[in-house]
């Protein structure tokens, strides 16, 4: 029964010294198809205002 | 984002995998946690002002895909309650220096488990990590 919940997945840029600042992030196509990938998998996404 | 995505298409640089990316992301239904918007203008989007994590808990327990979260804050909230499933942390091959630390205000250990890599050509490592718990 638990297996079979649907997971809140997180997906996010991180640098090296942990910050998550989107802005900083190498965004090219390998990138893009990557969390094009992950929103496949999702049927709600779920963010904050700022990102937003 | 708001202000970028649903608008990708008059933006001549946009290439396919990042057109791909937005339609996605606004086709799919959306939830935005705020106290101080007013109402969510984009496509699909319903805005939840009080008790996230209690709506993330019902959400989880309907039948249905994955939920995907961004974002610092509401990923701090969820680190903080023990509610994410999965981290998938796309490392970035730069030292910010300055900005919101992914981390922060977390206070106990999140034990994870490592179960894939993947490396780009532009240096980005993504960590595919799941809960231990």
């Amino acid at each position: 029964m638990f297996s079979e919940m649907r997971k809140l997945i997180l997906a996010i840029n991180v640098s090296l010294d942990g910050f998550g600042d989107h802005t900083v992030a190498v965004a090219d196509d390998e990138l893009h198809e990557f969390y094009s990938g992950l929103l496949d998998t999702s049927d709600l996404a779920v963010f904050g205002r700022v990102t937003y | 984002m708001e202000s970028y995505w649903p608008h990708v298409h008059d933006d001549p640089a946009a290439t396919r995998s990042i057109l791909d990316f937005a339609d996605k992301f606004n086709a799919i239904p959306k939830i935005v946690f705020s106290r101080t918007l007013q109402k969510a203008e984009w496509n699909n989007t319903r805005l939840v002002k009080d008790n996230m994590a209690e709506e993330v808990i019902t959400l989880k327990q309907q039948p249905g895909k994955n939920i995907s979260l961004g974002g610092i804050s509401v990923a701090q909230e969820f680190m903080r309650r023990d509610l994410i499933d999965e981290y998938w942390l796309a490392i970035q091959p730069v030292v910010c220096g300055k900005g919101r630390r992914l981390f922060d205000g977390v206070s106990h250990m999140i034990r994870l488990k490592l179960i894939d890599r993947k490396t780009f050509k532009s240096g980005v490592v993504v960590l595919h990590c799941v809960s231990a718990r």
